[in-house]
């Protein structure tokens, strides 16, 4: 099998897989509770949470666990105290996970404007500008990294931008960690969503980045975990895999982004070689974006034929379309780019686990598919 | 990577065209989603992959009995197909 879904999940490590085991087998208790079996839980619950603040770039004490990114997200979008005519900027290019969760804010008397993204899926200052001008703004929401075409906004310059007009900023940051060094105490971001499975951690596993706690309302009530931010106990095996999954990210930096450079630029040259007739939706790669989303349109291809053939050659991609009721649609991303319809896109992403041999192969399969 | 089938009563053409698109039973959808998804009522994301791995298995059951031409009754992946005709006959085209 050839993998290069990475941008949907990523498998978990084998010693993520061990340390989730042994944390499962060596700390049984409760960390709520006092006695022995939970205090040690509850220690190695504050050493995890210490040593991913650190990762991050910021204090413990700004990092609260969730069930997964988009709760996270949820948690930032729903908790924080709009005032009446408020409005929530964000833009086309957004996660489902940001853009449902505004659906449901609008219901409750929220206003939301989206912005529109350039034709690589950058939000331009001056849009953003321009919106903040004209509208009481309460929040941004964006993507920091897109999932689907890679585009890597400027977070420095969109949100020093939001600050100075005194706009809360939350930041969909979930593709970030395994391809950027973070220092979110740095950056001008109020809150951040990330989730474990997507740099190699479990799923089911999730951190919000808050700034300020006491401006949110939780969405889960009860015990008073994440200091009351989320009720619940505390996941200790996943949270433990998560801050294994997240030191090996860090650490491997350097040598994982070259080799998946190294993977993306030889997978554009073998395309360029080949007779297919392909465009890449978002940005080129020397623009500022993940170079281990690949997202090629092919010209009068039915993508999810061409994904079921890659699948039956053990490939394994992504569609840059989605189920909606009894249509499939494509991905909105791809309509907000404006990318040529008259290609059917897959999303190819890439690894350092992959060699340059599976990345030609890839070429191949598709070329003896697409001829 | 376009493969179609054409099918034939009586010297009257009831279907042609990709193997995926054959109007295929209910059933054999749902029997073919259990398969690979374990889930009777896809989305339809997942039965047009289940529309591919149908159609797939009337090119390879065609190439099996190894004959240009099979009558529809000759094997149990045509048997699938939501055509009822007398003497009816498959084949690519």
């Amino acid at each position: 099998m050839i993998y290069l879904d990475y941008a949907a999940t990523t498998p978990p490590s084998e010693t993520v897989i061990e340390a989730v085991t042994q944390t499962l087998r060596d700390y049984p208790g409760n960390p709520s509770s006092f006695h022995r079996p939970g205090r040690e839980a509850k220690k190695r619950y504050q050493q995890a949470k210490r040593h991913i603040a650190t990762l991050l770039g910021t204090i413990p004490e700004r990092i609260f666990f969730t069930g997964s990114g988009s709760e996270a997200t949820a948690l930032a979008l729903k908790g924080h105290p709009f005032t009446p005519g408020e409005t929530i900027l964000t833009t086309t290019v957004e996660h489902h996970a940001t853009l449902h969760t505004l659906e449901q804010l609008k219901k409750n008397g929220i206003r939301v404007r989206t912005l529109p993204c350039d034709h690589e899926g950058f939000l331009p200052e001056e849009t953003l500008e321009a919106a903040l001008a004209e509208e009481r703004t309460g929040m941004l929401s964006l993507v920091h990294a897109n999932n689907e075409i890679g585009t890597l906004q400027d977070l420095k310059a969109l949100g020093d931008l939001a600050h100075a007009h005194d706009v809360k900023v939350h930041a969909d940051m979930v593709q970030s960690p395994l391809h950027m060094q973070l220092a979110l105490d740095e950056m001008p971001v109020d809150y951040a969503s990330f989730s474990a499975h997507k740099f190699f951690g479990p799923k089911g596993i999730g951190i919000l980045y808050a700034r300020d706690v006491n401006e949110l309302t939780p969405l889960i009530d009860g015990g008073g975990q994440e200091h009351g931010l989320r009720s619940g106990t505390e996941n200790l095996p996943y949270i433990v895999g998560l801050e294994k999954a997240l030191a090996e990210a860090v650490e491997a930096l350097t040598p994982r982004e070259a080799a998946i450079r190294r993977l993306a630029k030889r997978f554009l040259w073998r395309l360029e070689a080949s007779t297919l007739e392909y465009n890449l939706n978002g940005p080129p790669l020397e623009k500022p974006r993940l170079w281990n989303i690949l997202n090629i349109g092919f010209k009068g291809v039915d993508p999810q034929r061409l994904a079921y053939k890659l699948d039956r050659h053990d490939i394994a991609v992504s569609l840059g379309s989605a189920c909606s009721g009894d249509t499939i649609e494509r991905s909105h991303v791809l309509e907000a780019i404006k990318a040529p319809r008259s290609h059917g896109a897959l999303r190819f992403s890439l690894s350092h686990h992959e060699s340059e041999e599976d990345i030609d192969d890839v070429v191949e399969v598709l070329q003896r598919l697409l001829l | 990577m376009e493969e179609k089938v054409r099918i034939v009563s009586e010297e009257e053409t009831l279907f042609e065209g990709h193997a995926h698109e054959l109007p295929f039973r209910e059933s054999a959808i749902k029997q073919k989603s259990l398969e690979l998804f374990d889930e009777e009522d896809p989305c339809i994301l997942h039965r047009s992959f289940v529309f591919e791995a149908l159609g797939d298995e009337v090119l390879e059951a065609l190439d099996e009995l190894g004959n240009d031409v099979a009558r529809l009754d000759a094997h149990e992946a045509f048997a699938k197909i939501d055509i009822e005709a007398v003497e009816a006959t498959i084949s690519r085209c």
